[in-house]
C-alpha cells in the first residue's frame, strides 16, 4: 500500500483548502469521488478502514447521541498511541511513559505487548511488521476504538492517515435517514453494542491505556463528513436495514457483532460504488458473478471477466467524471474496489487473478445482516431474494435466469454453484437442511 | 446344473433407484406379497398415543423415513383394515378431508383423519385443514416433513391451533418430550436411528435378516453359478446361518450407520434399504451375473463383496447412477480400507491364515506378469508384487497392492480382526471410543474425570491457549482474544472442573423410565451428541450439543494438533460457545488475569501505572 499522504497533500487532495476560482481546474481524487459516490474512497482507506472509521463517529461522537442529527458533527479522536507505540514502535525504549507508566518493568511491558498484539486490526497486504502508525486495534471493547495518528516534530498528532471517508460516508447515511423509527433503533442497536462488554477486563485495560494516549481536548468538527452526501439512492436503504439487523441480532456476542458491522460496511460499499459507477455511465444493473468453488471453469472466468468490467466501470465513471484526472488517483478509486472486497472474503485473494466468492466470514455477516434474528428464511429465498434482489450477487440459476446470464453460461452451472453455495453454509451451521426440498438459512443454526 | 434366476434378488434390485422398476422404494406402489413390515418404536407409539385420547400425532422427519407406512399400518391396526384395504384408503383418503372409520366387524371404536402428505397443499390450505380437523373427535395424523411443518404452521392463515401445534413441536427439541400434555404428540422421525438396539435387534439388523433368510434363496441352491456368484457370497458373508461371523459382521455395519448419524447425518428407512439392496447385489441381476461369469476374466466378483461396494462403486455402474443412492455418497467417507493401523495392517498383509484360503471376494485377477490365473489374498500380497520395469509397471503394482490391501482393511474391519477399540480409528475417529463411552455410559469415575480433563485441554486449545501442564480448571478468554494463537489472553472466567460436565443428550433431557413422553420412548434412539455443560459463575448452566465430528476435534485439539480448515466450523461454534459464557461473567476485581506462555500473570492498575506479576 501506498505511503500516507504528507498532511498538507492530503488536505489539499480532500479539497479542503481548494479555492475553485478557475473552472478548468483539474479536480482531484477525493472530489470526483465524493461526486460519483457521496464520500471518498480511497486506496489508503480500504479493507477494514471505513468500518473502524463509522465506529469512530459513532462512539467518539460529543454528544450521547450516537448518531446526531445536524450539519456537522464534532468527534473527540483518540490516538491510542501509548499502546500501539509499545507494540509496534522500536523507538518507544526513550519514551518517558516506559518509566512513569510501565515503572521500567521490561517483564511487564513485553507482557503487555504480547497482549496488545493480539487485538491487531487485520492488514491484508502486511507481510512485514507495520509501522505503529499504520497498525491499528481492532475495536473490541468501546474503549479500543481510536483514530488515525502518527508522531511529527517530535509530537503526536491525530489525523486522517487510513480512515479517509468511507466510514464517514456510512456514519451520514445512518445519521440521515428519513426513516425515523429506524434511525431510532440503530440508535438503541449501537447503545447496546457495547454493553456487555462495559466492565470486562480488556475494556478496564483499553480505558487504561487510552487514558495514557493522546486525545483531542476538545471535540473537533470533522469536514469530510460534512461534506458527505448522504440519500442519493435508494441502495442506502439496504444498508440501513443490515445495520439494523445486525444490531437486533440477540444472541450473537458483541465480538460477532461488531465484526459484521464492519464487514457489512465494507461489503456495502463496494456494492455502492459498482452500481452508482454505472449509473453514471448510464448503465443498467448488473449483477456480480460469484463463483462459490463448484469448479466451473467458465464460471470461474466469468466471475473474473465480471471483476476486471466493474473494475473498468469504476475507471471509466471517474474519467466521465474528470477526464484530467491523474491516473494515480483515478486507480487509487478503483483500487478502492478490489482491496475493500478482498479484505473482506468478497474476492478469492488479496494478490494474483480475482475473482468474487464468499469466505465464511462474509456469509456470516451477511446473513447476520439479513436474516432476522428470530425467523429463518429458506436458501432458495436467500440466493434468490437477498443475494440477488437485494444485493445484486448472482449466484443460482434464478439470479442467471433474471439478468440473462443463461445466454452465455449454461444454467446447470449456476444451478450446480448454488449448490455448493447451499454445502458452505450448511458446513459453517448457516443452513439447516430439513430434507431435500427445505433449507433455512437462519444463524440460530451456528450457535 | 441350471442357470436359475431368484426372485427374490429381483426384488432387492427393485429398491435400486437406478433399475426401472423401482418400485419397491414407495410404499403407495407396493403389493402386499412383498412388502417388508418393520416394527418400529414410531409405530408402537403412535398406537398407544391414539389408544391413550391423543388429538393429533404429528409424524415429521425427511422423506423415506416411513411415514406413509406407518400411515398404513396404523390403519390396519387401529381400524382393522387388511393390507391392501389399507394400502388403498392411503392412496385415496388420506389427503385430511376424510375422516376413516374402523371396519364394519371391527372392535376398535376410534377414528383417523391422516394427512399424507402436506406437500400436496400450498401451506396457507394446509395450515386451514389442521385448523379444521380440530372440530371433530377423530385422531389426526399428520405426516410432512419438517420443514414443510414449520411452514405450514407459520403460514398467514395459521391461528390458534396451528400455534399451539408449533409450540409443540419447537419445545421437543429443547426438552425431549414427543408430548406434553398428551393430547398433542410429536413423533419427530429424524431422530430416528437405524442402528438402534443391540443384539441384532436395530431396523437394519432385521432387514438383513429377513433378506438373508434361507427361505428367500433357496432357488439358488440348485444353480450352475452358485460358486461364482457374489450376491450369493454376500448373502453368505451376512446369513449367521451361512457363517457365524455374520452376527460381527453385521454389528460393524451397525457401527457403521450409527456413526454416520453421529455425524449429523440422518439415515431415513428408505435409505437404508436402498444401501442394503445395494450392498447385496451391487446392482446385478442373476443374468448379469451368469454372463459375467461367462465373459469376465477370473476375480471380478471381489469388487462386488458387500465390504467393497459399501465404499467403492464397481465399474458396472456410472457415478450418476449412484448418486441415485444417497447413502453411497456418505459411506465412502468413512472407509476403513483408506485407514493405515499398524497392528492390523501387520496381521492382514504379514500373518497368513488370518482369512481361510479360497474365499470368493477374496480371489483377485492375477497382474499380466504372473504365472496365475488368480491371487488369493488371503496370502496377503506377496504374489502382487514382482519385478515392475519401468514407470507404469510400478504404477500398475501399486494400484494393484492399493486394491488388494484396502479390500484386505475393509474385510478386517467387518470380521473384527482388530481389538474392538480400534473399530473407531478404523472409521476414522482416533476418539470415537471415547465418544461411544460416554453415549453408552461405559466410563467409571477415573476415566470420566480424565476424560473431562482432556476436553478442558482440548477447549483451552481452541481458545489459542497452552499450559505448561495440563489443568483441570477450565479457562476462559475474553471472546476478543478468542481467534489468537499467540498463547498470550485475557481471561474472563476460570471454571472449575466440577463445573463442566459430559452428559449423553437423553440424559439431558431426564430417566426415560421417570419422563412421560420422553423422545427415547417415541422412536428407535441412539444418542448422537454429547452434551457438554459448563455451569458458569452465576450457577446458569450452559449446554452444547457436540456430535461425533466436533467431539473428535475436540480430543484432537487436546492432543495438540488440529487440522483448523478441515474442522473450521466446529472450531467456530465451540470458540462462539466458550465467547458467550465468557461474555455473560464480569469482573469482580480491578484485577486482570492473563495467561501467558502458558503461566498465569495479573495486571494491576494503581491510579496512572501498571504492574504485571505472577498471579
Amino acid at each position: 500500500m501506498a505511503a500516507p499522504f504528507k498532511s498538507v497533500q492530503l488536505e489539499a487532495a480532500i479539497g479542503l483548502n481548494m479555492q475553485d476560482d478557475t473552472t478548468e481546474k483539474v479536480r482531484k481524487g477525493p472530489e470526483v469521488s465524493r461526486e460519483l459516490f457521496g464520500g471518498v474512497l480511497d486506496f489508503d482507506a480500504a479493507g477494514h478502514y471505513p468500518g473502524l472509521e463509522l465506529l469512530n463517529f459513532v462512539y467518539c461522537g460529543a454528544g450521547e447521541d450516537p448518531l446526531p442529527a445536524g450539519d456537522t458533527v464534532k468527534i473527540t479522536r483518540r490516538s491510542h498511541d501509548f499502546g500501539r507505540r509499545l507494540v509496534w514502535d522500536s523507538s518507544f525504549k526513550d519514551d518517558p511513559r516506559r518509566h512513569n507508566v510501565l515503572l521500567d518493568d521490561a517483564a511487564a511491558e513485553e507482557t503487555l505487548r504480547e497482549l496488545l498484539r493480539c487485538l491487531q486490526l487485520d492488514i491484508p497486504s502486511g507481510a512485514k511488521e507495520p509501522k505503529w502508525s499504520r497498525a491499528h486495534f481492532f475495536p473490541y471493547t468501546q474503549s479500543l476504538i481510536h483514530w488515525d495518528a502518527r508522531e511529527r516534530y517530535g509530537s503526536i498528532r491525530v489525523e486522517r492517515l487510513y480512515l479517509r471517508g468511507g466510514g464517514a460516508l456510512a456514519f451520514k447515511i445512518l445519521r440521515s435517514d428519513p426513516d425515523t423509527m429506524r434511525l431510532e433503533c440503530i440508535r438503541e442497536g449501537f447503545k447496546l453494542l457495547y454493553s456487555a462488554t462495559v466492565e470486562s477486563p480488556l475494556e478496564i485495560l483499553a480505558g487504561f491505556i487510552n487514558e495514557q494516549s493522546k486525545t483531542d481536548e476538545q471535540p473537533v468538527v470533522d469536514d469530510i463528513e460534512k461534506a458527505t452526501q448522504a440519500n442519493l439512492d435508494d441502495f442506502e436503504n439496504v444498508y440501513r436495514d443490515g445495520i439494523l439487523n445486525i444490531l437486533q441480532q440477540g444472541d450473537a456476542t458483541s465480538v460477532a457483532k461488531i465484526r459484521a458491522v464492519m464487514g457489512w460496511t465494507a461489503l456495502w460499499l463496494v456494492l455502492m460504488q459498482n452500481r452508482r459507477a454505472r449509473h453514471s455511465l448510464g448503465m443498467a444493473e448488473s449483477p456480480i458473478i460469484c463463483d462459490c468453488g463448484a469448479g466451473s471453469p467458465q464460471l470461474r472466468r466469468a466471475s473474473q471477466r465480471c471483476l476486471q468490467q466493474v473494475l473498468g466501470n469504476i475507471v471509466g465513471a471517474v474519467v466521465h467524471a474528470e477526464p484530467g484526472i491523474a491516473s494515480a488517483q483515478r486507480n487509487k478509486i478503483r483500487s478502492f474496489f478490489w482491496a475493500t472486497a478482498a479484505a473482506n472474503g468478497f474476492l478469492n485473494a488479496w494478490r494474483g487473478r480475482k475473482h468474487f466468492t464468499f469466505s465464511v466470514d462474509a456469509l456470516e455477516m451477511i446473513v447476520l445482516a439479513t436474516i432476522p434474528a428470530v425467523h429463518g428464511m429458506p436458501f432458495e429465498r436467500f440466493v434468490t431474494e437477498v443475494l440477488y434482489d437485494r444485493l445484486g450477487l448472482a449466484v443460482g440459476r434464478g439470479a442467471a435466469e433474471a439478468s440473462g446470464l443463461v445466454n452465455s453460461i449454461d444454467a446447470s452451472i449456476f444451478e450446480e454453484n448454488e449448490a455448493q453455495l447451499a454445502l458452505q453454509m450448511i458446513a459453517a451451521g448457516l443452513v439447516t437442511q430439513y430434507s431435500d426440498a427445505t433449507r433455512m438459512v437462519s444463524r440460530r443454526t451456528a450457535s | 446344473m441350471p442357470e436359475n434366476k431368484n426372485p427374490h434378488v429381483y426384488r432387492l434390485v427393485r429398491f435400486l433407484p437406478f433399475d426401472p422398476s423401482h418400485d419397491q422404494i414407495y410404499e403407495e406402489y407396493q403389493v402386499t406379497s412383498d412388502s417388508l413390515n418393520l416394527e418400529t418404536v414410531a409405530f408402537r407409539y403412535v398406537l398407544d398415543a391414539a389408544d391413550s385420547g391423543a388429538r393429533v400425532i404429528v409424524l415429521t422427519g425427511d422423506a423415506g423415513h416411513g411415514k406413509t407406512h406407518l400411515c398404513r399400518r396404523v390403519i390396519e391396526s387401529f381400524l382393522g383394515y387388511g393390507e391392501e384395504e389399507a394400502r388403498r384408503l392411503i392412496n385415496e383418503a388420506c389427503d385430511g378431508r376424510q375422516i376413516l372409520h374402523p371396519k364394519d366387524g371391527s372392535t376398535t371404536a376410534g377414528a383417523l383423519r391422516i394427512f399424507k402428505d402436506f406437500s400436496e397443499f400450498a401451506p396457507e390450505i394446509a395450515a386451514e385443514l389442521v385448523e379444521d380437523s380440530n372440530t371433530d373427535e377423530a385422531v389426526t395424523i399428520i405426516c410432512a416433513n419438517e420443514g414443510r411443518l414449520r411452514a405450514v404452521l407459520s403460514s398467514s392463515r395459521a391461528r390458534q391451533y396451528c400455534a399451539e401445534l408449533l409450540k409443540s413441536f419447537e419445545s421437543s427439541f429443547d426438552d425431549g418430550k414427543a408430548s406434553r400434555d398428551g393430547r398433542i404428540h410429536i413423533v419427530n422421525l429424524n431422530h430416528q436411528s437405524t442402528a438402534a438396539g443391540s443384539d441384532g435387534q436395530s431396523l437394519g439388523d432385521r432387514a438383513l435378516r429377513d433378506w438373508t433368510s434361507g427361505t428367500r434363496w433357496r432357488s439358488c441352491a440348485d444353480c450352475d453359478a452358485r460358486e461364482a456368484c457374489p450376491i450369493n457370497r454376500n448373502r453368505e458373508l451376512l446369513s449367521e446361518r451361512a457363517e457365524e461371523a455374520a452376527i460381527t459382521r453385521k454389528a460393524k455395519l451397525r457401527l457403521l450407520l450409527a456413526t454416520l448419524e453421529r455425524i449429523g447425518y440422518v439415515i431415513t428407512i428408505r435409505d437404508m434399504l436402498m444401501a442394503f439392496a445395494y450392498i447385496l447385489t451391487g446392482g446385478l441381476k442373476c443374468e448379469d451375473v451368469h454372463r459375467m461369469r461367462r465373459r469376465r476374466k477370473k476375480g471380478w466378483q471381489q469388487a462386488y463383496a458387500f465390504y467393497n461396494l459399501a465404499f467403492v462403486a464397481p465399474d458396472t455402474l456410472s457415478k450418476e447412477q449412484l448418486k441415485r443412492l444417497p447413502l453411497m455418497q456418505q459411506l465412502p467417507k468413512l472407509d476403513p480400507g483408506r485407514r493405515a493401523i499398524r497392528e492390523i495392517d501387520e496381521r492382514i498383509v504379514n500373518q497368513q491364515e488370518i482369512f481361510s484360503h479360497g474365499q470368493l471376494d477374496l480371489q483377485f485377477p492375477a497382474p499380466a506378469t504372473s504365472d496365475e490365473e488368480l491371487i488369493d489374498a488371503a496370502d496377503g500380497i506377496d504374489e502382487i508384487i514382482g519385478d515392475p520395469r519401468n514407470k507404469k509397471q510400478r504404477a500398475i503394482e501399486a494400484d494393484n497392492v492399493t486394491r488388494v490391501v484396502r479390500a484386505l482393511r475393509r474385510r478386517a474391519y467387518v470380521d473384527g480382526i482388530g481389538n474392538d477399540a480400534l473399530d473407531m480409528a478404523h472409521l476414522g475417529f482416533p476418539y470415537g471410543a471415547d465418544f461411544l463411552g460416554i453415549v453408552h455410559d461405559q466410563l467409571d469415575v477415573p476415566a470420566r474425570t480424565l476424560l473431562k480433563k482432556r476436553v478442558i485441554a482440548g477447549l483451552h486449545h481452541i481458545q489459542g491457549l497452552q499450559f505448561s501442564e495440563q489443568t483441570p480448571t477450565l479457562h476462559l478468554v475474553d471472546p476478543a482474544f478468542g481467534r489468537s494463537m499467540s498463547g498470550t489472553a485475557i481471561l474472563a472466567a476460570r471454571i472449575k472442573s466440577a463445573n463442566v460436565d459430559l452428559l449423553w443428550l437423553s440424559k439431558k433431557w431426564g430417566k426415560s423410565e421417570e419422563v412421560r413422553h420422553h423422545v427415547k420412548e417415541s422412536v428407535d434412539w441412539i444418542d448422537r451428541h454429547v452434551v457438554l455443560r459448563i455451569v458458569d459463575q452465576r450457577d446458569e448452566p450452559h449446554d452444547l450439543l457436540l456430535d461425533l465430528m466436533t467431539f473428535d476435534c475436540i480430543l484432537r485439539a487436546a492432543a495438540g494438533h488440529v487440522p483448523t480448515k478441515f474442522y473450521e466450523h466446529d472450531i467456530r461454534r465451540v470458540a462462539r460457545f466458550l465467547g458467550r459464557i465468557a461474555q455473560s461473567t464480569k469482573a469482580t476485581s480491578d484485577q486482570i488475569n492473563l495467561i501467558k506462555d502458558g503461566r498465569s500473570q495479573t495486571i494491576s492498575i494503581d491510579g496512572s501505572t501498571i504492574q504485571v506479576g505472577a498471579a
